[in-house]
């Protein structure tokens, strides 16, 4: 793809290449970074070193903005994934890191474990994570050290916060800056001026908590308090609440919370455990995360955990 | 004359809001004079998605219903408006809100008995969709929140009314409210999703000491003794029963399976689809 300028850069705006070539300058080394090449000639030495040459001049793509590579011939194609070690041959697919070490064998042949086969018994883990109960050699169930069934918790926190990721915003990107997706009901709902984050709750757990459809609600445990708005319906199984993570926004006040503050713009991520799922592995274990939810009608005037007023309209209107 | 109706697949849509998205990208902050003035930024759904979730516990499906202005050839909101140009019908079935002649003119609000029509209070005038009549006017075979459907559940069609008389028969389309008699040209597939209900249930049975989902038994649905539908249960045990008219009444359900036995239970159906739970068979 060749994009073409759609509007001149507004107020000092700069690409990362401009940013780049006017520190380097001032640093002296703005030809070596450079090579004397502009944008649109750095743009043109990248064409030129791909075979697109051999299907369109560089005059023709510019011009069209993009060129639609075709698909590989029947012929060159790569063969089929995992065929060769079903048929007992060496390796026939490409290998994208080929180190000899990976193989316990012959290069190129038996899957890459230690066993050289398909193993249900890990032989590295069973070698390297002796001490760690929590990585077995042989895949088991292990019960979650924050879920429904961890008694003396699930009974100060009786409900399952699962988070996935957002549908109407990819990640951060486009929720919080005042964008369309905040007309959204499923991602944000507009109550008395602020656009608070939505979180499902099945009917019978709203029911036994007095919550009705777009109440404000007040999600907490020991880490944290997080307020949303309610979307009460059977989406969501009894005992767990499902919401999105990522917001783009915090927004921390004064309030009834763990630490004296509680956060209104819906960053689920205070809630969850920063321990990760297995001792010295970094899997993220955010939906082992046990929480309690209450109504919550919110203060005449919010106060930012700086101390600072702020009136009930809203910094994330704007 | 061919005039534009819009089809609405209420089974098929799966709230995606590309079609709200892509018409408040068309006109949030864009001015076409004669046809619209800029939507604002926030408030206005133009195209707004409502959701109807049916059932509970194991068995609930969620259907979803894409509403807007529905183009009416016997438009409340024409009438009201009067004879001052404000608003009209175009030849090709378009409604248009004059976006200069229809300052002031907040009445025009609560004319639409849908609630189709918004108040932009900045510009001080009523807005709505007008099928972006715009870009049909330059020659586009069908407006934005179509164009960007992924699954095709929206469907603009110029035909002739009485071509779009046969289609809506032949797919038995509805319209909403047709009570109101508004001669709507937004027709609905599969609208039994939001206006209509579901029973449903899990058929269980003890087998060799284990409580196992029964695949393949035979569920009937009657009602005064009358057979209205039959079934089998899937691989799960479920079975649906849909279509049934809210606050229809009493229900019996008899579930039989030729190797793990029967049962039979009667099953009231309110203004709410009703989910039985499982029934263990004998």
């Amino acid at each position: 793809m060749m994009q073409h300028k759609c509007i001149e850069p507004l107020g000092e705006s700069k690409s990362d290449y401009q940013i780049f070539q006017e520190i380097l300058h001032r640093l002296d080394l703005g030809a070596i970074f450079t090579e004397g090449c502009s944008e649109l000639d750095w743009c043109k030495r990248i064409f030129d070193s791909t075979d697109l040459p051999e299907h369109v001049s560089w005059k023709k793509f510019v011009q069209k903005g993009y060129f639609v590579v075709p698909p590989e011939a029947e012929a060159t194609r790569a063969p089929v994934s995992m065929r060769w070690f079903a048929e007992d041959k060496m390796k026939d697919l490409p290998e994208p890191s080929p180190l000899p070490s990976q193989f316990s064998e012959k290069f190129g042949k038996g899957v890459e474990t230690q066993s050289g086969k398909i193993e249900f018994v890990s032989s590295s883990l069973k070698r390297g994570a002796k001490d760690n109960p929590d990585r077995p050699a042989m895949n088991i169930y292990t019960p979650s050290w924050e879920g429904l069934n961890t008694r003396e918790l699930a009974e100060k926190y009786p409900l399952q916060l699962m988070m996935g990721h957002p549908r109407y915003s990819f990640h951060t990107f486009s929720d919080g800056k005042n964008s369309l997706i905040n007309d959204i009901d499923e991602h944000r709902v507009l109550i008395d001026g602020y656009y608070y984050w939505t979180i499902r709750i099945n009917p019978l757990d709203a029911e036994k908590r007095n919550i009705k459809q777009h109440d404000l609600v007040r999600v907490y445990n020991d880490r944290s308090a997080v307020i949303f708005a309610a979307d009460v319906s059977p989406m969501v199984g009894e005992r767990m609440i499902k919401t999105y993570e990522s917001s783009a926004l915090i927004d921390l006040i004064e309030g009834d919370g763990p630490k004296g503050y509680v956060d209104r713009a819906g960053c689920a991520n205070l809630l969850t455990p920063s321990r990760s799922q297995q001792k010295g592995m970094d899997g993220m274990a955010s939906n082992s995360c046990l929480v309690e939810l209450a109504a919550w009608t919110p203060p005449e005037v919010f106060v930012t955990h700086h101390g600072q007023e702020s009136a009930v309209v809203t910094e994330n209107v704007a | 004359m061919k005039k534009w109706n819009l089809v609405v697949d209420v089974a098929t849509c799966e709230n995606c809001n590309n079609c709200t998205l892509s018409t408040k990208d068309e006109h949030v902050g864009n001015e076409f004079p004669g046809y619209a003035a800029s939507q604002p930024q926030h408030g206005h759904q133009w195209i707004k998605i409502e959701r109807k979730v049916r059932g509970s516990s194991t068995m609930v499906d969620a259907a979803y219903c894409v509403t807007t202005c529905n183009q009416c050839d016997n438009a409340p909101c024409i009438k009201a408006a009067g004879n001052d140009g404000s608003m009209y019908k175009r030849d090709d079935g378009i409604v248009i809100i004059d976006p200069e002649k229809a300052k002031g003119r907040k009445d025009l609000v609560d004319s639409c008995p849908y609630g189709a029509i918004w108040w932009n209070e900045e510009k001080n005038i009523p807005q709505k969709w007008i099928f972006d009549a715009h870009l049909l006017d330059q020659d586009w075979t069908k407006p934005r929140c179509v164009q960007s459907c992924p699954t095709g559940s929206l469907q603009s069609l110029c035909v002739t009314d009485s071509e779009m008389k046969e289609i809506a028969e032949r797919d038995k389309l509805e319209v909403l409210h047709p009570g109101l008699n508004t001669k709507p040209r937004v027709y609905y597939r599969n609208l039994y999703r939001f206006t209509e209900c579901f029973v449903g249930g899990t058929v269980l049975a003890g087998i060799e000491g284990v409580t196992e989902c029964v695949a393949g038994a035979e569920v009937m649905l009657s009602q005064d003794e009358k057979v209205l539908q039959t079934n089998s249960t899937d691989e799960f045990g479920d079975f649906k029963f849909d279509q049934l008219k809210p606050d229809s009444g009493e229900y019996e359900l008899s579930v039989r399976h030729q190797q793990f036995g029967s049962a039979l239970t009667k099953v009231m159906l309110k203004n709410e689809s009703v989910y039985i739970g499982s029934l263990t068979i004998q």
